[in-house]
Protein backbone atom coordinates (compact mmCIF):
# COMPACT_ATOMS: atom_id res chain seq x y z
CA UNK A 1 0.00 0.00 0.00
CA UNK A 2 0.96 3.47 -1.21
CA UNK A 3 0.62 5.52 1.95
CA UNK A 4 2.78 8.62 1.16
CA UNK A 5 0.71 11.94 1.15
CA UNK A 6 -1.91 10.15 3.70
CA UNK A 7 -3.50 11.87 6.12
CA UNK A 8 -4.64 11.13 9.49
CA UNK A 9 -5.92 13.42 12.63
CA UNK A 10 -3.56 13.07 15.38
CA UNK A 11 -4.88 12.48 18.97
CA UNK A 12 -2.05 12.80 21.11
CA UNK A 13 -3.65 12.42 24.63
CA UNK A 14 -2.26 14.27 27.72
CA UNK A 15 0.73 11.54 28.60
CA UNK A 16 2.47 12.42 24.45
CA UNK A 17 1.14 16.32 24.92
CA UNK A 18 3.46 18.89 24.61
CA UNK A 19 3.60 19.01 28.00
CA UNK A 20 3.25 15.30 28.96
CA UNK A 21 5.89 12.78 30.07
CA UNK A 22 5.53 10.74 26.82
CA UNK A 23 6.15 14.28 24.65
CA UNK A 24 9.01 11.97 22.98
CA UNK A 25 7.47 9.35 22.45
CA UNK A 26 5.09 12.40 20.43
CA UNK A 27 8.55 14.10 18.71
CA UNK A 28 9.83 10.66 17.58
CA UNK A 29 6.63 9.31 16.15
CA UNK A 30 5.92 12.37 14.32
CA UNK A 31 9.19 12.75 12.72
CA UNK A 32 9.30 9.43 11.76
CA UNK A 33 5.57 9.58 10.04
CA UNK A 34 7.11 13.14 8.14
CA UNK A 35 9.78 11.05 7.05
CA UNK A 36 7.64 8.58 5.80
CA UNK A 37 5.56 11.44 4.10
CA UNK A 38 2.48 10.73 5.54
CA UNK A 39 0.82 13.86 6.84
CA UNK A 40 -0.65 14.09 10.75
CA UNK A 41 -2.83 17.14 11.90
CA UNK A 42 -3.70 16.98 16.02
CA UNK A 43 -6.99 17.27 16.78
CA UNK A 44 -8.27 20.75 17.74
CA UNK A 45 -8.39 21.24 21.60
CA UNK A 46 -8.78 17.43 22.25
CA UNK A 47 -9.53 16.58 25.70
CA UNK A 48 -8.28 14.08 28.07
CA UNK A 49 -9.72 10.27 27.09
CA UNK A 50 -10.61 9.31 31.08
CA UNK A 51 -8.99 6.28 30.56
CA UNK A 52 -10.14 3.51 33.35
CA UNK A 53 -10.04 5.74 35.54
CA UNK A 54 -12.72 8.62 35.37
CA UNK A 55 -15.28 6.11 33.82
CA UNK A 56 -15.27 4.24 37.51
CA UNK A 57 -16.26 7.73 38.98
CA UNK A 58 -18.65 8.58 36.18
CA UNK A 59 -19.86 6.22 33.31
CA UNK A 60 -22.00 8.19 31.16
CA UNK A 61 -19.38 11.55 31.65
CA UNK A 62 -16.34 8.84 30.22
CA UNK A 63 -18.10 8.05 26.95
CA UNK A 64 -18.50 11.90 26.32
CA UNK A 65 -15.06 12.68 26.88
CA UNK A 66 -14.35 9.89 23.80
CA UNK A 67 -16.77 11.27 22.22
CA UNK A 68 -15.73 14.74 22.03
CA UNK A 69 -12.80 13.84 20.15
CA UNK A 70 -14.01 11.39 17.69
CA UNK A 71 -17.10 14.47 16.78
CA UNK A 72 -13.66 17.04 16.42
CA UNK A 73 -11.26 14.49 14.26
CA UNK A 74 -14.85 14.05 12.15
CA UNK A 75 -15.21 17.64 11.98
CA UNK A 76 -11.68 18.02 10.58
CA UNK A 77 -12.70 15.26 8.11
CA UNK A 78 -9.98 13.02 9.26
CA UNK A 79 -11.72 10.04 10.27
CA UNK A 80 -8.78 7.75 10.86
CA UNK A 81 -7.42 8.93 14.32
CA UNK A 82 -3.73 8.07 15.50
CA UNK A 83 -3.14 7.25 18.77
CA UNK A 84 0.23 6.47 20.27
CA UNK A 85 -1.04 6.22 23.76
CA UNK A 86 -2.22 2.47 25.09
CA UNK A 87 -4.79 3.52 27.37
CA UNK A 88 -5.98 6.22 24.71
CA UNK A 89 -6.20 3.81 22.22
CA UNK A 90 -8.54 1.54 24.41
CA UNK A 91 -10.67 4.31 25.68
CA UNK A 92 -11.28 5.74 22.64
CA UNK A 93 -11.94 2.18 21.00
CA UNK A 94 -14.26 1.56 23.35
CA UNK A 95 -16.18 4.49 23.33
CA UNK A 96 -16.78 4.09 19.33
CA UNK A 97 -17.51 0.48 19.95
CA UNK A 98 -20.26 1.46 22.70
CA UNK A 99 -21.67 4.15 20.11
CA UNK A 100 -21.57 1.78 17.35
CA UNK A 101 -23.31 -1.21 19.52
CA UNK A 102 -25.19 0.66 22.55
CA UNK A 103 -28.53 2.45 21.47
CA UNK A 104 -28.62 3.81 25.01
CA UNK A 105 -24.93 5.08 25.34
CA UNK A 106 -25.32 6.18 21.55
CA UNK A 107 -28.86 8.67 22.06
CA UNK A 108 -27.28 10.10 25.25
CA UNK A 109 -24.32 10.90 23.17
CA UNK A 110 -25.62 12.70 19.97
CA UNK A 111 -27.64 14.97 21.99
CA UNK A 112 -24.42 16.54 22.29
CA UNK A 113 -22.48 15.60 19.06
CA UNK A 114 -25.26 14.59 16.26
CA UNK A 115 -22.35 14.21 13.79
CA UNK A 116 -21.47 11.04 15.37
CA UNK A 117 -25.28 9.99 14.55
CA UNK A 118 -24.38 10.74 11.10
CA UNK A 119 -23.41 8.13 8.44
CA UNK A 120 -19.89 9.86 8.07
CA UNK A 121 -19.22 8.17 11.93
CA UNK A 122 -19.04 4.79 10.19
CA UNK A 123 -15.51 5.85 8.73
CA UNK A 124 -14.79 6.55 12.07
CA UNK A 125 -11.34 4.58 12.47
CA UNK A 126 -9.06 4.14 15.95
CA UNK A 127 -5.55 3.34 14.84
CA UNK A 128 -2.01 2.35 16.87
CA UNK A 129 1.27 3.62 15.30
CA UNK A 130 2.27 0.35 15.74
CA UNK A 131 -1.04 -1.28 13.30
CA UNK A 132 -0.38 2.07 10.88
CA UNK A 133 3.63 1.43 10.70
CA UNK A 134 3.33 -2.63 10.08
CA UNK A 135 0.04 -3.03 8.33
CA UNK A 136 -0.45 0.39 6.38
CA UNK A 137 3.15 1.67 5.82
CA UNK A 138 4.46 -1.75 5.80
CA UNK A 139 7.65 -3.57 5.28
CA UNK A 140 8.69 -1.93 1.65
CA UNK A 141 8.68 1.62 2.74
CA UNK A 142 10.19 1.61 6.43
CA UNK A 143 13.03 -0.47 4.46
CA UNK A 144 13.39 1.73 1.47
CA UNK A 145 13.87 4.91 4.22
CA UNK A 146 16.66 3.15 6.45
CA UNK A 147 19.83 5.19 6.03
CA UNK A 148 21.40 3.53 8.91
CA UNK A 149 20.55 -0.15 9.63
CA UNK A 150 21.02 -1.01 13.52
CA UNK A 151 23.17 -3.77 12.72
CA UNK A 152 23.20 -6.41 15.38
CA UNK A 153 21.89 -4.17 17.96
CA UNK A 154 19.94 -6.77 20.33
CA UNK A 155 16.55 -5.19 20.96
CA UNK A 156 13.58 -6.23 23.32
CA UNK A 157 10.15 -5.18 22.48
CA UNK A 158 7.84 -4.56 25.48
CA UNK A 159 4.27 -3.71 24.61
CA UNK A 160 2.57 -3.53 27.87
CA UNK A 161 -0.90 -4.17 28.44
CA UNK A 162 -3.58 -2.14 26.21
CA UNK A 163 -1.84 -1.91 23.28
CA UNK A 164 -3.42 -5.85 22.28
CA UNK A 165 -6.07 -5.96 24.98
CA UNK A 166 -8.97 -6.21 24.86
CA UNK A 167 -8.69 -4.76 21.18
CA UNK A 168 -6.72 -6.75 19.82
CA UNK A 169 -7.49 -6.49 16.24
CA UNK A 170 -4.25 -6.18 14.87
CA UNK A 171 -2.07 -8.60 16.75
CA UNK A 172 -2.40 -11.51 19.25
CA UNK A 173 -3.39 -10.23 22.40
CA UNK A 174 -0.67 -12.13 24.29
CA UNK A 175 2.29 -12.47 22.05
CA UNK A 176 2.40 -9.93 19.79
CA UNK A 177 4.93 -9.73 17.17
CA UNK A 178 4.36 -6.09 14.92
CA UNK A 179 7.42 -4.43 17.23
CA UNK A 180 9.31 -7.11 16.42
CA UNK A 181 8.43 -6.91 12.93
CA UNK A 182 9.78 -3.55 12.69
CA UNK A 183 12.83 -3.97 14.86
CA UNK A 184 14.38 -6.60 12.38
CA UNK A 185 13.15 -4.15 9.50
CA UNK A 186 15.37 -1.23 10.55
CA UNK A 187 18.17 -3.89 11.01
CA UNK A 188 18.10 -4.68 14.87
CA UNK A 189 18.07 -8.31 16.35
CA UNK A 190 14.93 -8.88 17.98
CA UNK A 191 14.99 -10.61 21.13
CA UNK A 192 11.80 -12.48 22.42
CA UNK A 193 10.68 -12.14 26.24
CA UNK A 194 7.88 -14.03 27.25
CA UNK A 195 6.49 -11.00 29.65
CA UNK A 196 6.07 -8.53 26.80
CA UNK A 197 2.66 -8.16 27.02
CA UNK A 198 2.70 -8.52 31.37
CA UNK A 199 1.44 -5.18 32.74
CA UNK A 200 3.44 -2.91 34.56
CA UNK A 201 1.08 -2.32 36.82
CA UNK A 202 0.06 1.44 35.37
CA UNK A 203 -1.25 3.72 38.11
CA UNK A 204 -0.99 1.25 40.60
CA UNK A 205 2.70 2.29 41.38
CA UNK A 206 1.09 4.94 43.05
CA UNK A 207 -1.23 3.07 45.38
CA UNK A 208 0.48 -0.43 45.18
CA UNK A 209 3.93 0.30 45.32
CA UNK A 210 6.02 -2.65 46.18
CA UNK A 211 3.67 -5.13 44.33
CA UNK A 212 4.55 -3.36 41.48
CA UNK A 213 8.07 -3.32 41.54
CA UNK A 214 8.36 -6.80 41.90
CA UNK A 215 6.34 -7.21 38.98
CA UNK A 216 8.86 -4.72 36.67
CA UNK A 217 11.80 -6.40 38.31
CA UNK A 218 10.63 -9.68 36.84
CA UNK A 219 10.10 -8.23 33.53
CA UNK A 220 13.54 -6.55 33.77
CA UNK A 221 15.37 -10.07 34.63
CA UNK A 222 13.66 -11.56 31.44
CA UNK A 223 14.91 -8.96 29.17
CA UNK A 224 18.16 -8.26 30.70
CA UNK A 225 18.33 -12.89 31.16
CA UNK A 226 17.37 -13.05 27.59
CA UNK A 227 20.65 -10.28 26.32
CA UNK A 228 18.59 -7.27 26.06
CA UNK A 229 20.98 -4.63 25.41
CA UNK A 230 18.11 -2.10 24.41
CA UNK A 231 14.78 -2.13 25.77
CA UNK A 232 11.94 -0.35 23.75
CA UNK A 233 7.93 0.11 25.21
CA UNK A 234 4.64 2.21 23.13
CA UNK A 235 3.25 3.03 26.38
CA UNK A 236 4.13 6.90 28.43
CA UNK A 237 2.99 4.72 31.37
CA UNK A 238 5.09 1.77 31.07
CA UNK A 239 8.06 3.42 30.48
CA UNK A 240 8.28 5.90 33.53
CA UNK A 241 7.28 2.67 35.45
CA UNK A 242 10.36 0.81 34.22
CA UNK A 243 12.53 4.17 34.40
CA UNK A 244 10.93 4.72 38.11
CA UNK A 245 11.73 0.98 39.19
CA UNK A 246 15.62 1.22 37.76
CA UNK A 247 15.86 4.14 40.31
CA UNK A 248 15.14 1.39 42.81
CA UNK A 249 16.82 -1.57 41.48
CA UNK A 250 20.18 -2.39 42.28
CA UNK A 251 22.57 -2.53 39.21
CA UNK A 252 23.00 -5.68 39.10
CA UNK A 253 19.66 -6.69 38.05
CA UNK A 254 19.25 -3.68 35.60
CA UNK A 255 22.04 -1.62 34.04
CA UNK A 256 21.42 1.77 34.69
CA UNK A 257 22.67 2.41 31.25
CA UNK A 258 20.45 0.02 29.87
CA UNK A 259 18.80 2.23 27.24
CA UNK A 260 15.16 2.21 27.32
CA UNK A 261 13.39 4.31 24.70
CA UNK A 262 10.19 4.20 22.83
CA UNK A 263 10.29 2.08 19.60
CA UNK A 264 9.59 5.28 17.28
CA UNK A 265 13.04 6.66 18.71
CA UNK A 266 14.79 4.10 17.52
CA UNK A 267 13.26 4.05 13.97
CA UNK A 268 13.81 7.68 13.78
CA UNK A 269 17.30 7.01 14.38
CA UNK A 270 17.73 4.13 11.44
CA UNK A 271 16.16 6.87 9.23
CA UNK A 272 18.91 9.19 10.12
CA UNK A 273 16.90 11.51 11.91
CA UNK A 274 18.91 13.53 14.53
CA UNK A 275 19.05 12.58 18.27
CA UNK A 276 17.31 16.81 19.38
CA UNK A 277 14.55 15.77 16.91
CA UNK A 278 13.80 12.54 18.48
CA UNK A 279 14.83 13.17 22.11
CA UNK A 280 17.11 10.87 22.17
CA UNK A 281 19.72 12.18 25.17
CA UNK A 282 23.05 12.06 24.38
CA UNK A 283 24.14 9.69 26.81
CA UNK A 284 21.74 6.97 25.61
CA UNK A 285 23.02 7.42 21.37
CA UNK A 286 26.98 6.72 22.88
CA UNK A 287 25.23 3.53 24.81
CA UNK A 288 23.61 2.21 21.96
CA UNK A 289 26.58 3.30 19.21
CA UNK A 290 28.99 1.41 21.45
CA UNK A 291 26.66 -1.59 21.32
CA UNK A 292 26.48 -1.50 17.66
CA UNK A 293 30.34 -0.98 17.33
CA UNK A 294 31.13 -3.54 19.31
CA UNK A 295 28.59 -5.83 17.54
CA UNK A 296 29.80 -5.23 14.51
CA UNK A 297 34.10 -5.71 14.92
CA UNK A 298 32.89 -9.51 16.51
CA UNK B 1 -19.70 -14.27 44.60
CA UNK B 2 -21.40 -12.26 43.08
CA UNK B 3 -23.46 -14.18 41.53
CA UNK B 4 -24.63 -16.19 44.69
CA UNK B 5 -25.97 -12.94 46.50
CA UNK B 6 -22.23 -12.09 48.08
CA UNK B 7 -22.36 -8.49 47.09
CA UNK B 8 -21.45 -6.78 49.99
CA UNK B 9 -18.29 -8.99 50.74
CA UNK B 10 -16.91 -8.61 46.89
CA UNK B 11 -17.24 -5.05 47.24
CA UNK B 12 -15.50 -4.84 50.45
CA UNK B 13 -12.54 -7.19 49.26
CA UNK B 14 -8.97 -5.49 48.23
CA UNK B 15 -9.16 -7.40 45.44
CA UNK B 16 -11.34 -4.96 42.97
CA UNK B 17 -8.79 -2.16 43.83
CA UNK B 18 -5.58 -4.49 42.85
CA UNK B 19 -6.72 -4.79 39.26
CA UNK B 20 -4.94 -2.35 36.60
CA UNK B 21 -7.67 -3.19 34.24
CA UNK B 22 -4.75 -5.48 31.40
CA UNK B 23 -7.60 -7.50 30.25
CA UNK B 24 -5.36 -10.74 30.34
CA UNK B 25 -8.52 -11.91 32.20
CA UNK B 26 -10.50 -11.18 28.99
CA UNK B 27 -8.83 -12.62 26.50
CA UNK B 28 -8.34 -15.48 28.27
CA UNK B 29 -11.80 -16.67 29.70
CA UNK B 30 -12.99 -19.16 27.49
CA UNK B 31 -16.65 -18.22 28.41
CA UNK B 32 -15.42 -14.76 26.67
CA UNK B 33 -16.38 -13.13 29.76
CA UNK B 34 -14.55 -9.52 30.26
CA UNK B 35 -13.61 -9.64 33.78
CA UNK B 36 -12.06 -6.96 33.40
CA UNK B 37 -15.34 -4.40 32.77
CA UNK B 38 -16.68 -6.26 36.02
CA UNK B 39 -14.25 -5.08 38.24
CA UNK B 40 -14.91 -1.22 37.11
CA UNK B 41 -18.13 -1.99 37.45
CA UNK B 42 -17.75 -3.16 40.70
CA UNK B 43 -14.94 -0.43 41.27
CA UNK B 44 -18.28 2.28 40.26
CA UNK B 45 -20.65 0.54 43.13
CA UNK B 46 -17.98 0.32 45.80
CA UNK B 47 -17.73 4.18 45.11
CA UNK B 48 -20.62 4.71 44.83
CA UNK B 49 -22.03 2.83 48.16
CA UNK B 50 -19.00 3.94 50.41
CA UNK B 51 -16.92 0.54 50.01
CA UNK B 52 -13.87 2.62 49.54
CA UNK B 53 -12.71 4.37 52.35
CA UNK B 54 -9.15 3.47 53.10
CA UNK B 55 -7.80 2.20 50.13
CA UNK B 56 -5.83 4.52 47.76
CA UNK B 57 -7.06 3.46 44.36
CA UNK B 58 -10.29 5.24 45.19
CA UNK B 59 -8.27 8.44 46.05
CA UNK B 60 -6.25 8.32 43.13
CA UNK B 61 -9.23 8.17 41.10
CA UNK B 62 -10.90 11.00 42.73
CA UNK B 63 -7.97 13.37 41.89
CA UNK B 64 -7.53 12.17 38.62
CA UNK B 65 -11.14 13.46 38.06
CA UNK B 66 -10.72 16.28 40.02
CA UNK B 67 -8.49 17.24 37.05
CA UNK B 68 -10.96 16.62 34.52
CA UNK B 69 -13.47 18.15 35.53
CA UNK B 70 -11.39 21.53 35.92
CA UNK B 71 -9.32 21.20 32.79
CA UNK B 72 -10.52 18.63 30.96
CA UNK B 73 -7.01 17.24 30.50
CA UNK B 74 -4.57 15.64 33.15
CA UNK B 75 -0.86 16.11 33.92
CA UNK B 76 0.82 13.06 35.62
CA UNK B 77 3.34 15.06 37.20
CA UNK B 78 1.06 17.17 38.75
CA UNK B 79 -1.58 14.20 39.48
CA UNK B 80 0.95 12.39 41.70
CA UNK B 81 2.40 15.34 43.65
CA UNK B 82 -1.53 15.68 44.57
CA UNK B 83 -2.43 12.49 45.31
CA UNK B 84 0.85 11.86 47.77
CA UNK B 85 -0.05 15.31 49.62
CA UNK B 86 -3.46 13.83 50.22
CA UNK B 87 -1.73 10.45 51.00
CA UNK B 88 1.79 10.14 51.98
CA UNK B 89 3.51 12.91 51.36
CA UNK B 90 7.31 11.65 52.55
CA UNK B 91 6.42 9.59 49.42
CA UNK B 92 7.44 12.26 47.35
CA UNK B 93 11.29 12.08 48.45
CA UNK B 94 11.68 8.78 46.39
CA UNK B 95 10.68 10.80 43.52
CA UNK B 96 13.60 12.68 43.66
CA UNK B 97 16.18 10.90 41.56
CA UNK B 98 14.06 10.02 39.18
CA UNK B 99 12.82 13.80 38.96
CA UNK B 100 16.31 14.90 38.37
CA UNK B 101 16.47 11.99 35.42
CA UNK B 102 13.41 13.46 33.80
CA UNK B 103 14.53 17.30 34.16
CA UNK B 104 17.66 16.68 32.81
CA UNK B 105 16.39 14.81 30.14
CA UNK B 106 13.43 17.48 29.84
CA UNK B 107 10.10 15.84 29.93
CA UNK B 108 9.37 17.30 33.56
CA UNK B 109 6.99 19.83 32.87
CA UNK B 110 3.79 21.00 35.36
CA UNK B 111 1.91 23.06 32.79
CA UNK B 112 -1.77 21.76 31.99
CA UNK B 113 -3.27 23.33 29.05
CA UNK B 114 -7.61 24.09 29.89
CA UNK B 115 -9.84 23.00 27.24
CA UNK B 116 -11.66 25.44 25.35
CA UNK B 117 -15.06 24.88 26.82
CA UNK B 118 -15.72 22.92 29.55
CA UNK B 119 -19.42 22.26 29.05
CA UNK B 120 -18.89 20.06 26.04
CA UNK B 121 -17.86 17.32 28.55
CA UNK B 122 -20.51 18.38 30.93
CA UNK B 123 -23.85 15.98 30.61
Amino acid sequence: MDTSGRALSYYPGCSCSKNGIGRHYSFSSLAVLRALGIRVSEIEDWNCCGSNLYRVVDEKGSYLLGARNLAKALGMNLPEILILCPACFLSMNRTLTEILANNKIKNEIIKKYSILGSPASSRIRIRHIIDFLVNDVGEEAIKNRVKRRLEGLKIAAYYGCQITRPYSYFDDPEFPTSLEKIISWIGGQPVESPLKTKCCGGMLMLTNEEEVLTVIEKIFNSYVGAGAECIVTACPLCHLNLEITRTRLSRRIVDKHLPIIYFTQLVGLSFGIGIDELGISKNVAEHLNEKMVLTATI
Amino acid sequence: MVREGFIHEALKTKTIWLCSTCYLCAVRCPAKINIGEFMTALKRLALKNGYSNNQLYPKLMKTYAEYINKYGRISEPRLMIKFSLKTSPFKLLKMIPLSMKLLREGTLSFSLEKIQNMEEIRI
